[in-house]
């Protein structure tokens, strides 16, 4: 869910922010939202995954993916 | 900090051991620096949860949806991984995306253009090993790299 806030910031931080979102095709927003996410965001802890989680021996089915995404399975 | 967004097949190389691009993605995702950032979206989450319960995809391997859950879960427990949800203008993102093959009945194309409007919403680097995505992505100006 997202929440709608109104803050001033000056005029030139956000033309920089305006062309830092231009040059990189993202947003004002997704910017910001990193930004704050990175200075005030909880630190993750946790394990590293260190190999694959399913390692069975069993055959593959005739439809794992070879190169290209299956969006006919994912979307059927 | 660098983002990178791997698709949904470089998910189901990294979680099964016998795919046969798991050793390059266990390359690439191994070789990033500890600043990395790798991140799931909805459609990728849902899609390593289809294909791992799908038995026409893993064969003797089918997992069980609480299995493929555990999964899903081990993966965002590594601080490396992060879920990213959609902005509120992911729609003029995706449309951009697709905007080249307007003209065309490119059914394909609306999964993977949706994988490039969501890195590119995010600032993040799509990875996959489909070439011909490889080539779009670099013919319209979109950061995409090959695991490896």
């Amino acid at each position: 869910m997202a929440v709608r806030t109104t803050v001033d910031i000056p005029k030139s931080v956000h033309d920089n922010l305006r062309r830092r979102a231009t040059r990189s095709g993202t947003s004002i927003r997704a910017l910001i939202i990193r930004a704050i996410e990175l200075t005030y965001g909880e630190s993750k802890s946790g394990d590293y995954v260190r190999g694959p989680l399913v390692t069975g021996s069993g055959k593959l089915g005739p439809r794992m993916p070879v190169d290209e995404n299956p969006h006919d399975l994912v979307l059927s | 900090m660098t983002l990178f967004f791997p698709d949904i097949n470089v998910w189901l190389a990294l979680s099964v051991s016998s795919h046969v691009h798991s050793r390059d993605a266990w390359t690439w995702l191994e070789a990033l620096s500890p600043r990395a950032r790798v991140i799931l979206s909805r459609y990728t989450q849902l899609g390593l949860l289809r294909l791992l319960t799908n038995q026409a995809v893993m064969g003797e391997q089918v997992l069980t949806i609480r299995k493929a859950w555990i999964v899903y879960e081990r993966w965002l427990k590594d601080p490396r991984i992060e879920f990213e949800a959609e902005s509120g203008n992911f729609d003029t993102t995706f449309r951009e995306a697709m905007a080249p093959l307007d003209s065309k009945p490119a059914s394909k194309w609306v999964g993977d253009c949706y994988l490039l409007a969501h890195a590119r919403e995010n600032n993040a680097v799509l990875v996959t090993c489909d070439r011909a995505l490889l080539e779009y992505a670099d013919r319209h100006g979109y950061r995409a790299v090959a695991p490896a």
